[in-house]
C-alpha cells in the first residue's frame, strides 16, 4: 500500500528546536542569491541519529567544497539565472544536475512595469530513489550562493518528507522571497524550488528493442544499467525502440517507448546515494 | 462613429497584450474562479458610460485610447447558468457564449468544518491542480491544456470567471492572445492570477489563485490503432478505430504484457505521421482526443481492463 507520510511530530520536535536559528538565518541570507537545492534521503533511524549537519554545524550553512558538500550524499542541482536589464531578458544555464529529472526553470514577472512588479523565479525537476521496505525521509535543502560567489546548503532552510514502500510520488517545495534592484526601483523577487520525489524498482538489465512499423523486432541488446553506448545508429528499417529494465530474475520491471526522430534515449541508472540518474545516448537516425 | 473607433482600439490593444501574467483585480468581495475561453472576442465594456465619463479627453481632437486597467470599472457582467442539478457540484455555462469553462473554487461546507473544491470538467481540457498550503500563504495553480487543430492564425480570449459572496457567478470581457499555429507543437499561453487576503477568526492569510492556459497545435486524427503485445514484443493483436469510435473500456488479453496505442496523423503535406505511446499493466487508462465544432478537440478516456483470464467479448 501506498503511503506518504508528513512526519508531523519528528518534524514539529526539530522545529522547535531550530525555529531561532531559523529565524536568525532567515534573515542572513535574505542578501544572497538562491541557485538550486540539495536532495538526501535517509532512513528513520539515520534521520534521528546525532552527528548530522543541522546539528553540528553552528553557523546553520555547509559550504561547498570543490562541488560537492562534505558528508551529504544525494541530488544536487543549481541553476543560473542572468537579467539583462538593457534587453530585459532572463539567460539562464543550469549545472551538471546529475540524478536531477525533467529539470526546467521558469522566469517571469507579475504586475510587469508597475508599481507592485514582482520578479519570479521556479526550478523544478524530479528524483527518483529506489524502492525500499522501510521508511524514507527525504529532504529538500535550499543553496545559495553570496555575492562573493560562495556556494552553501542552508540547513535552517530544509524540507522533510518521508514515505514508505512501492510508488511513493510526493513533492517538496521551498519559496525565498528577497528584493532586487532593478534600473533604480526596487522590486520584490520570489524564487521557487519544487522537487518531485518518486521510486524506481533496481534493474540488473537494460535491454534496448529495436522494432519497425510492422511491430517485428529488429535487434535486441542487453546492456548493464550506466553502461549503454554513447551514441546508437539505429537500423534504417527501426520505427521505434522500446527500453526494458529486468530484474534479477529477468522479468520485466519497467517499459519505455522512443519514437522514431528523438535525438537521445535517457536510461536510468543508480548512484552510490540510492537515487538514480539519466545516461543520454544519441540517436543517429538513418533514412 | 467614436463609438465604433473605441471598439476597433480596443480589439487591435487586447490581443497583443495577452502573453504576460496578469493579475487580477476583481470587484469588492468577488473572487477570480478561473477563465472562459472563448475564440471570439466578448465585448462587455460599456462604451456609452465610459465615453459618458471620459468625452472632454476629446475635445482638443486627440484620439481617446482605453488601456487595458482603466476599461475596468466600465465592464458589464454576464452571469453563468448552473445546469447541474446537485447544488454542491455546480456545474456552470454560458449559453449565449461558445466556449470552454475552465474554473476551480473552494468553497466551506455549511454542514462542517472542512471545504471541498469546485471545479469545471470540460472535456476540451487536461487539467493538472497544484494545491500548496504554507505558512500565511494557501495557494492554488490550475494548469489547462487544450489542444486545437493547426491553422494559419488562431485567436483566444480568457475571459476570467467570477464569484460573488452569494454564489453568483459571472464573467467580464478579457483580454487574448493570438499567433501563427500553422506547425503541429506550437503554443499559446495564457496566465491570470489574484490573490486575496482572508480573515478568519483573528487569523489572517492569504489565498492566491492562478490560472494557466496552454493552447497547443495538432495534426487532426485518420486513425487510432491499439496494439498487444506480449513479454517478447510479438503482436497478440491489432485493432483499429476512426477518431470518437474507440471504445470506453478495452479488454485486453491475459498474455499481454503492453499495449502500443498509434494515432495516426496526415500532415499538410499529406506525409502520414505515426505517434506512438506504451501503456502497461500499472496504466488503468489512455486518452484519445477527437475535434469538437468548437474548434478544440475533445478528450475521450479509454479504461484498460488487465485481466488474467479469457478476455471478454467486445
Amino acid at each position: 500500500m501506498n503511503k506518504i507520510l508528513l512526519l508531523p511530530l519528528l518534524g514539529a520536535m526539530i522545529l522547535a528546536l531550530t525555529a531561532c536559528q531559523l529565524a536568525q538565518e532567515e534573515a542572513a541570507v535574505e542578501e544572497d542569491t538562491l541557485i538550486g537545492g540539495f536532495v538526501t534521503a535517509r532512513t528513520e533511524g539515520e534521520f534521528l541519529e546525532m552527528g548530522l549537519p543541522e546539528e553540528t554545524e553552528e553557523s546553520g550553512r555547509l559550504y561547498a567544497q570543490e562541488g560537492t558538500f562534505p558528508g551529504l550524499e544525494g541530488v544536487y542541482f543549481t541553476y543560473e539565472i542572468a537579467y539583462d536589464s538593457e534587453t530585459n531578458a532572463y539567460t539562464t544555464r543550469s549545472g551538471p544536475n546529475q540524478g536531477f529529472w525533467e529539470g526546467s526553470v521558469a522566469v517571469g514577472s507579475v504586475g510587469y512595469d508597475t508599481e507592485r512588479e514582482q520578479r519570479t523565479a521556479g526550478m523544478a525537476g524530479k528524483v527518483y530513489f529506489e524502492e525500499r521496505p522501510e521508511v524514507t525521509v527525504f529532504t529538500l535543502y535550499p543553496v545559495f550562493q553570496t555575492s562573493s560567489g560562495e556556494i552553501y546548503l542552508f540547513l535552517g532552510g530544509r524540507i522533510n518528507v518521508s514515505g514508505e514502500g512501492e510508488g511513493v510520488v510526493s513533492s517538496t517545495s521551498y519559496t525565498h522571497k528577497s528584493e532586487v534592484e532593478v534600473n533604480g526601483r526596487r522590486l520584490a523577487c520570489e524564487t521557487a524550488l519544487k522537487v518531485e520525489i518518486d521510486t524506481k524498482p533496481t534493474a540488473q538489465t537494460v535491454t534496448l528493442v529495436q522494432l519497425d512499423e510492422a511491430h517485428q523486432v529488429l535487434s535486441q541488446e542487453d546492456f548493464l544499467p550506466g553502461q549503454c553506448p554513447d551514441q546508437l545508429a539505429p537500423q534504417p528499417e527501426t520505427a521505434y525502440l522500446l527500453v526494458e529494465y529486468r530484474d534479477s530474475q529477468g522479468e520485466v520491471t519497467e517499459r519505455e517507448l522512443v519514437q522514431r526522430g528523438e535525438e537521445y534515449l535517457y536510461t536510468a541508472w543508480q548512484m552510490d546515494s540510492g537515487f538514480f540518474a539519466a545516461q543520454p545516448t544519441e540517436l543517429i537516425w538513418k533514412e | 462613429m467614436k463609438g465604433k473607433y473605441l471598439l476597433l482600439t480596443l480589439l487591435l490593444v487586447l490581443p497583443l497584450s495577452g502573453c504576460q501574467l496578469a493579475e487580477q483585480e476583481s470587484a469588492f468581495g468577488d473572487r477570480l474562479i478561473g477563465v472562459y475561453l472563448t475564440k471570439e472576442y466578448v465585448d462587455t465594456m460599456n462604451v456609452e458610460a465610459y465615453l459618458n465619463d471620459h468625452m472632454g479627453e476629446t475635445a482638443d481632437g486627440k484620439t481617446l485610447q482605453v488601456e487595458e486597467g482603466a476599461a475596468q470599472a466600465y465592464q458589464e457582467r454576464i452571469y453563468a447558468v448552473d445546469v447541474s442539478q446537485d447544488p454542491k457540484q455546480p456545474a456552470y455555462q454560458f449559453p449565449d457564449l461558445e466556449g470552454v469553462p475552465i474554473y476551480c473554487f473552494s468553497v466551506d461546507d455549511p454542514q462542517g468544518e472542512e471545504s471541498y473544491w469546485i471545479a469545471s470538467d470540460a472535456p476540451e481540457v487536461q487539467v493538472y491542480r497544484d494545491y500548496t498550503a504554507g505558512d500565511g500563504m494557501d495557494e492554488m495553480v490550475l494548469t489547462a491544456d487544450l489542444y486545437v487543430p493547426v491553422e494559419a492564425i488562431q485567436e483566444f480570449y480568457a475571459n476570467p470567471m467570477y464569484r460573488t459572496p452569494d454564489g453568483q457567478v459571472y464573467l467580464i470581457g478579457g483580454t487574448g492572445v493570438s499567433g501563427r499555429m500553422d506547425t503541429a507543437g506550437t503554443s499559446l499561453g495564457k496566465t491570470i492570477a489574484e490573490t486575496v487576503t482572508l480573515t478568519t477568526d483573528g487569523e489572517t492569510i492569504q489565498q492566491r489563485y492562478e490560472f494557466k492556459i496552454n493552447m497547443t497545435a495538432v495534426l487532426p486524427m485518420d486513425r487510432i490503432v491499439l496494439l498487444e503485445l506480449d513479454a517478447n514484443s510479438q503482436v497478440i493483436e491489432r485493432m483499429e478505430f476512426l477518431p470518437g469510435q474507440v471504445p470506453d473500456t478495452f479488454a485486453l488479453a491475459a498474455e499481454t504484457a503492453y499495449l502500443v496505442v498509434e494515432t495516426h496523423r496526415a500532415s499538410i503535406s499529406g506525409e502520414e505521421k505515426v505517434d506512438r505511446a506504451l501503456f502497461d499493466r500499472q496504466d488503468s487508462a489512455f486518452s484519445t482526443y477527437v475535434e469538437g465544432e468548437n474548434g478544440f478537440f475533445c478528450r475521450t478516456d479509454t479504461s484498460l481492463a488487465w485481466t488474467d483470464g479469457v478476455r471478454e467479448p467486445m
